[in-house]
């Protein structure tokens, strides 16, 4: 289904809609508090952006580096191409140790590999950790948002998730006590697990550690508990040095919920005494990206959100309307690169108003992006008929400024006589759905032009 | 090993021309203009966190420390402490079973460096009687010496040795989730509250 349909599908239910609208603009007002803080917030974003670049341009030089370091520190280093290697490189790790049950903190990577899923058809209980993640895992529902998973449910509804898998009273909605039954609940799984794994949000070459940020503490709690640990990154995690990850502390949790850092943000550098700790560095279509000079930009992002927040067609339209691993602005200009013809509706999902490239803490040009997208879509014809049509009408009468000018004095007429049940029939006129149109105007500019020149 | 070669040989062939890696300031301008003692209290208080400072005149850090432990902590029976407090604590090392960790009500660590900008406190394993201490103990108190302050992010990361981390983490505020409508609830998984003691 295309994102429109999936978007009217979302505001069939309109105080919901109107609601979700809402709890992410406060997000985003959230981030602006934050970041009018910091008076050098905009230098921060440029260096952001440029160790990205650097770093990009020297990939294949800084994992090598990261490697070396993070072997030298006692970690197994592991690399896959692709999903389904990534997966059955956790797989055997998990096999190898004996045990059955995984505790996993937040990571994006692992939804794009569907981890869960394959882990699950061979006999290994998943357990998402992150209360977000852990709602949507009771339900079987995708996150819909990568900072916010169950963002587009209200507490009722995780009240009667909760009542249904964790025996928690009927009717019960208090987000205090939701959170307090599911920190009872995971405890235990905590206490249990032997395995855990984590994604990455930076992994330093210099010192072969990985960085994992979060606010509940999940991760952390999960791993040093366990005695093996799996972290699973993107080749795009790795940055140089300690003094670039200055700069992406600083960016990425003003950026992504108004907080000027996550509550905890952990260093892994060695196991710990007597465990395991790998680290599976992962493609996955990442190289291909690299090698697209209009996009490669996309591989900057360190999955802040924020783009998502501000965007006025994501926060309308839902995560899931998406019908991706990552949605909003960022995921409509990862998506195509992995199945243009299966995504090919998402770089239109956009008004292009460049909100998201303003608030990108590493500068990602998101909007300019999405409008090269469009090129290539309609290049290569994956979208839909009427909108080809359209187009190609549109687009031969704008070449001929006669006819355009003949058709405009008749439709002006014409929109004055049609009745409004017609020209807001909304199979016929989408656009009009929930707009008015405008009146129209009793003469062109040009009609205008031509009468008022002195 | 095959999909190493594979990815970087991709890399070589698709990246783009080499581009300068910055230079990163420290952001330092305002050196002297802020209290990082003061500033830091602020955030600490935004982020959900409490603090208190050593009161002047009081020469006995120590036994001050004790007290107000006693004070706010009244109900707390299992205390792990990596300082010499002198009150009834509970041993624990690295080997400990994690059915003895499941207990601790209040665990007393020291804070190597605090962050004014964002309340955060660098808390390497050297001060970990056990990794999982500061995430599974109900309540965490975190000690900073007032030497310890810095302004920023950019300042801390000078002051941690890139050579042999082992694990550590930036702490600031208590443990803490808005994953049920952007209702901000503390204690998600990790620690209930946070205190800090400025000595
Ligand atoms: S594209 Fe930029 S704003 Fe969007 S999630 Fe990535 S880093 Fe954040």
């Amino acid at each position: 289904m295309s994102h429109s349909d999936l978007a009217e599908k979302f505001n069939t239910d309109f105080d919901k809609t109107t609601w979700h609208d809402e709890s992410l603009w406060f997000v985003r007002q959230k981030r602006d508090r934050a970041v009018f803080q910091v008076e050098e917030f905009q230098e921060l974003r440029e260096l952001g952006s440029q160790i990205k670049d650097h770093t990009l341009s020297k990939l294949d030089y800084y994992l090598e580096q990261f490697e070396a370091n993070a072997q030298a520190n006692g970690v197994v280093v592991h690399w896959a191409a692709d999903a389904h290697e990534h997966n059955q490189i956790v797989l055997d790790i998990i096999k190898k140790s004996g045990e059955s049950c995984l505790v996993k903190s937040k990571s994006m990577l692992t939804e794009e590999c569907h981890l869960n899923p394959f882990l699950e058809k061979n006999g290994v209980e998943v357990v998402d950790t992150d209360l977000g993640e852990r709602i949507i895992q009771f339900l079987d529902q995708p996150p819909s948002h990568i900072v916010m998973p169950a963002i587009h449910l209200k507490k009722e509804e995780i009240g009667e998730v909760f009542h249904k898998h964790l025996g928690t009273a009927k009717g019960m909605s208090d987000p205090q006590q939701l959170t307090e039954a599911a920190r009872q609940h995971l405890r235990q799984k905590f206490m249990a697990a032997k395995v855990a794994l984590s994604g990455v949000n930076f992994a330093v070459a210099e010192t072969g550690g990985i960085v994992v940020c979060t606010n509940e503490g999940n991760a952390d709690l999960g791993i040093d508990l366990a005695n093996v640990h799996i972290a699973s990154m993107g080749i795009e995690k790795v940055i140089p040095t300690l003094e670039h990850l200055a700069v992406f502390t600083r960016l990425l949790a003003r950026s992504a919920i108004g907080q000027p850092i996550t509550s905890y943000t952990s260093h892994f550098t060695k196991p710990r005494q007597g465990t395991q700790m790998h680290v599976v560095i992962v493609d996955n279509g990442r190289t291909a990206q690299l090698g697209r000079p209009d996009f490669r930009a996309s591989l900057k992002c360190i999955r802040c959100g924020a783009c998502m927040n501000t965007c006025p067609v994501y926060r309308r339209s839902g995560g899931h309307s998406y019908d991706a691993t990552v949605p909003g602005p960022i995921g409509a200009i990862l998506s195509p690169n992995i199945d243009l013809k299966k995504h090919s509706s998402l770089p239109f999902a956009s008004t292009l108003c460049g909100s998201c490239s303003d608030v990108c803490p590493v500068k990602i040009d998101i909007h300019v992006q999405l409008y090269k997208w469009r090129q290539i879509v309609s290049k290569s014809g994956d979208y839909s008929a009427s909108k080809r049509l359209a187009m190609n009408v549109l687009g031969r009468v704008l070449e001929r400024p006669q006819i355009y000018g003949r058709i405009g004095k008749v439709a002006r007429r014409m929109l004055q006589i049609t009745p409004h049940a017609l020209s807001h029939a909304a199979a016929l006129n989408p656009w009009a759905k929930a707009r008015e149109l405008p009146q129209p105007p009793a003469e062109s500019f040009k009609e205008w032009y031509g009468k008022n020149r002195k | 090993m095959l999909s190493r070669q594979k990815i970087l040989g991709q890399i070589r062939a698709n990246k783009p021309p080499e581009l300068p890696s910055p230079i990163v300031p420290f952001f330092n301008e305002n050196e002297g203009k802020i209290n990082a003692v003061e500033k830091f209290g602020e955030v600490l208080r935004f982020v959900g966190g409490s603090f208190y400072e050593l009161p002047a005149g009081e020469t006995n850090p120590n036994a001050w420390l004790v007290r107000e432990l006693k004070r706010l902590f009244p109900a707390a029976k299992s205390v792990v402490s990596s300082l010499s407090l002198g009150m009834e604590t509970q041993t624990i090392t690295p080997e400990t079973d994690t059915s003895v960790l499941e207990g601790i009500d209040l665990a007393v660590l020291y804070g190597e460096i605090a962050v004014a900008e964002n309340a955060a406190i660098w808390l390497p394993e050297a001060q970990m009687p056990h990794r999982a201490v500061p995430f599974i103990t109900q309540y965490l108190v975190l000690v900073v010496k007032k030497e310890s302050f810095v302004r920023n992010m950019h300042e801390a990361y000078q002051l941690i040795p890139k050579q042999n981390q082992t694990y550590g983490v930036f702490i600031s505020g208590p443990s803490k989730t808005a994953d049920i409508e952007q209702s901000l609830v503390i204690g998600a998984h990790g620690a209930r509250g946070l205190t800090v003691f400025v000595v």
